[in-house]
């Protein structure tokens, strides 16, 4: 077995301390958090007004309105509440193609993601899949469960055939708070996105896809007479290539990818092409904040 | 459809095979480069939108051409025998007449022989493919009649040529098993008037042609004095204008006389010449024309033989007949006596012994009449009756421009066949039913004998008795003298003879039973050596057939239609291989385009 490499250098780790994940909804959890919570309760910003109960904290009595009024009347606040964060790594096969592969470059992003996460104190759990649940990392909450995190993705491996809506099927059939999914593949999901997006939807969630790719998926270089072989299912298609059949691959690569954006777009959600040859700190610290993703 | 390579089973199993190993290289060919991608959803889709179809159509056309190149090569290697492409095959049968007239000149500069060879190629060219060819001439030069293939029938019309043979219709029989119905053609100028076989098409090369040419040329004695030479010339004009040729006699010092004759058209002219101051040896007549079409007949050949006078003794008891033949015969000064003691020393150059006996062997010339013995060998007693010449040896130089069948001899000596040969004597004339009348000695010395007495026989009666007196004189005495023949195949009566030419170089000669033969193919004259005599040999054209270049009763040259389809004469296995090459090309053109794979 290859020797596992450090995903990241202590550099990179720090820059990200400055980046957290944008996200579109109030958070659901029940510990404190940084993220606005739709609880009211212990935080900074004010919400609204009510009248004081015996076993109230007193100390949240606007004694300016008591002053005026002679009511005693509670002062009341958004509670900030940590948010589950769930990463979808696509572990099948075709992500183990290119150059840095993409699976590697996935991993990274989950890792960076997770970082990020953890330090902005939200739970974050780690789901690799392929056309099923491959591994899972529980919740983790607190910056000290990153090397938890990076040893999760270390262990992974690229295999087996992309099916997300099994995945997230799965992983959501058991009840799961509401949160942030982060979903990280290639969605070369022969059954395509629209069923497992709809699930998302349906548990309403908050949704961030980043679709890896990589340059030679975009612009393929093949010989005339090819036979390309799925990674996947190993089948072989035999394949006369044109300047005319490059172009329509293209195009429809092209389309692919605007299909999974448009889906993103029509429920609200962030969507970022990642592509390989991308400098990958070039994408977490302007890429992703440039398309929304970060902040 | 027929091959000619190969037979149809094999043709068709070939072409089977041809297909079956395309289709199978097709389906077997080494699969594509093999290269791994992530996943194929998108090229699924590219393709189910773009190319499945039109994959599978590449590969249809790609096969379909790949075949059709296939069969095409696969048959052109069968040669198939296809009418719509290269006309039908049928067996042609090509006759033409290469009689001497056909070197005839036409006005165009040509000759009626080139005229025949272009009639006889374009046929042979315009046939179908797989055509059968058998050419035929009347000089049979082609040789022994087969059916052959169009290249080796050109090869064979290409090496004819005109010769001054007497020209026959060759009798042609298919011996092949294929009994298909043949066309025949004749091409002809109609001269030689060779009847063809009804079912034969005559095509006319004739076209007339002036043509002055020699019919008789002879050298001989002028009757006043035997020892001056006249030479008597004719020579025909066949053309139907007027014409004024210069006649030329050429002795061999380079003596030359000329005179200027003028002839109307289709006449003869004659002229006699004294060429008594001519050196003896070979004359050339040559008759000079500025428009002259037709060469063979230009010149003839004859001899001024020498002027000795030749001294012959006739030993005899009386025998006023022979006696007053010999006298007539020029240059003879005749001696008679009655003693048969002659010897050497007398000086004779002939000796005849009339019913008279020498007492030894003679070494000199000697004509015997009813010898008892011959060079020493006693001869039968028996006697034959009533025998008639049946039988003689025309080549001999004796018997030369005779006739002995009128000759009967009431009463001759039997003679034995073993005693003549030991005698080293051949039979020059005899009854076939009764014996030999006639013998000559075939070595030094030279005699000539008869069993007959010539009172018992007609002989000295006949008008060719003073001919045949005259050339057993000159055969005895080794004068030289000239034998005429016509060109072709010339028998020459000297064993063992070398044949040498005007110009001295030796001609190539066939060994014949009692002599050689040489070929003449034109007028010339010629001298046999063998090692006991000298012949000469002139060799003419008298024939007036021959020299009647015009007496045609033929339109004049006609075109020989095709009636071939087009494309007729070309190979079908040219035009496959040409439909391989342009679908080679298109196939090349096509790939590069990615319209097949």
């Amino acid at each position: 077995m290859a020797a596992v490499q450090p995903l990241f250098d202590e550099t990179f780790l720090r820059r990200l301390e400055a980046l957290s994940l944008v996200t579109h909804q109030r958070a659901h959890g029940h510990l404190r958090g940084q993220h606005r919570s739709v609880r009211r309760g212990v935080g900074m910003v004010f919400s609204d007004f009510r009248p004081y109960s015996p076993g109230d904290d007193t100390r949240h009595i606007d004694w300016g309105i008591y002053m005026r009024l002679d009511r005693l009347l509670l002062r009341l606040f958004e509670e900030e509440a940590d948010l589950p964060i769930y990463i979808f790594v696509d572990a099948s096969k075709s992500m183990g193609f290119g150059a840095p592969a993409k699976f590697d470059y996935a991993r990274k992003l989950a890792a960076a993601l997770g970082r990020i996460s953890l330090l902005n104190h939200d739970r974050v759990s780690l789901v690799a899949y392929n056309d099923g649940i491959v591994d899972t990392l529980p919740a983790g909450r607190g910056k000290n469960q990153a090397y938890r995190v990076f040893k999760f993705l270390e262990g992974l491996q690229a295999s087996g055939k992309t099916q997300l809506n099994s995945a997230v099927r799965n992983y959501f059939g058991s009840s799961r708070p509401r949160g942030f999914v982060v979903l990280i593949s290639d969605f070369l999901d022969p059954e395509g996105v629209e069923e497992p997006f709809a699930i998302l939807r349906r548990y309403r969630h908050d949704v961030a896809v980043l679709q890896v790719t990589e340059p030679s998926e975009e612009s393929p270089e093949l010989p005339e007479e090819v036979m390309l072989v799925d990674a996947e299912s190993e089948v072989a298609t035999e394949v006369h290539v044109t300047p005319a059949l490059l172009e329509a691959y293209r195009k429809a690569f092209r389309d692919h990818c605007d299909a999974v954006a448009s889906w993103c777009r029509k429920y609200g959600w962030s969507y970022a092409q990642a592509s390989t040859a991308v400098n990958f700190d070039d994408l977490m610290l302007k890429f992703f904040r440039e398309h929304g993703v970060l902040r | 459809m027929k091959f000619l390579a190969v037979s149809s089973g094999v043709a068709w199993t070939l072409l089977g095979a041809t297909l079956l190993a395309v289709l199978a290289f097709y389906l077997l060919r080494p699969s594509p480069r093999r290269i791994g991608i992530a996943s194929n959803v998108i090229w699924q889709r590219v393709l189910k939108a773009h190319q499945r179809d039109r994959d599978r159509l590449r590969w249809w056309l790609s096969l379909l051409l790949a075949g059709l190149i296939a069969a095409a090569a696969a048959l052109a290697c069968t040669q198939p025998e296809w009418a719509a492409v290269s006309g039908g095959a049928r067996r042609l049968l090509v006759v033409l007449d290469n009689a001497s007239s056909m070197s005839a000149r036409t006005l165009d500069g040509r000759t009626r022989w080139d005229h025949a060879q272009q009639q006889a190629r374009t046929a042979i060219e315009s046939a179908g493919a797989g055509s059968q060819f058998m050419v035929l001439d009347t000089q049979f030069q082609a040789g022994a009649p087969v059916w052959e293939k169009r290249n080796d029938a050109l090869a064979r019309l290409a090496r004819l040529q005109p010769s001054l043979g007497k020209p026959r219709f060759p009798k042609v029989t298919d011996t092949t098993a294929d009994a298909r119905v043949f066309e025949a053609l004749f091409i002809t100028d109609g001269v030689a008037r060779l009847q063809a076989p009804a079912d034969y098409r005559v095509v006319s090369v004739f076209e007339r042609a002036t043509n002055i040419g020699v019919t008789a040329f002879e050298i001989r004695p002028q009757p006043a004095d035997p020892r001056r030479y006249e030479a008597y010339l004719e020579v025909f004009n066949a053309s139907s204008s007027t014409e004024q040729p210069e006649l030329t006699l050429t002795g061999v010092d380079g003596k030359s006389l000329r005179q200027a004759v003028a002839i109307p058209g289709n006449s003869t002219a004659s002229a006699v010449i004294d060429v008594s101051a001519f050196p003896p040896g070979p004359v050339r007549a040559a008759v000079v024309s500025g428009n002259d079409g037709y060469d063979p007949d230009n010149n003839a050949f004859s001899f001024v033989p020498g002027k000795n006078l030749i001294r012959v003794a006739l030993v005899t008891r009386g025998n006023p007949v022979l006696e007053r033949a010999l006298r007539l015969q020029p240059r003879l000064e005749l001696t008679i006596l009655s003693s048969p003691r002659v010897s050497e020393r007398d000086g004779f150059d002939a000796v005849i012994f009339d019913r008279v006996q020498t007492a030894e062997a003679v070494t000199f010339p000697a004509i015997y009449i009813r010898p008892q013995r011959l060079a020493g060998t006693a001869l039968g007693t028996g006697e034959i009756k009533e025998a008639t010449v049946n039988v003689w040896e025309a080549q001999h130089p004796v018997m030369e421009n005779l006739t002995l069948r009128d000759v009967v001899v009431d009463t001759a000596a039997r003679w034995r066949p073993e005693d003549l040969t030991r005698a080293h004597a051949v039979v020059l004339a005899s009854d076939a039913g009764k014996g030999a009348l006639i013998a000559a000695s075939v070595a030094e010395p030279y005699w000539i004998a008869t069993s007959f007495d010539l009172s018992d026989s007609n002989l000295p009666l006949l008008t060719g008795f003073p001919v045949m007196l005259s050339n057993t004189l000159r055969w005895l005495t080794g004068e030289a003298q000239a034998l005429v023949k016509s060109p072709g195949w010339v028998d020459v009566p000297l064993p063992r003879a070398r044949v040498l030419g005007l110009d001295g170089k030796e001609v190539s000669t066939r060994t014949l039973a009692g002599g050689v033969a040489f070929e003449a193919p034109a007028a010339g004259f010629y001298t046999a050596v063998s090692p006991e005599r000298v012949l000469r040999v002139a060799v003419n054209l008298f024939d007036m057939d021959a020299i009647a270049i015009n007496r045609s009763e033929l339109r004049e040259r006609q075109a020989l239609g095709t009636a071939t389809a087009s494309g007729a004469g070309k190979e079908p296995w040219m035009v496959l291989l040409a439909v391989v090459l342009a679908l080679l090309t298109i196939e090349w053109l096509t790939y590069h385009r990615k319209l097949t794979v």
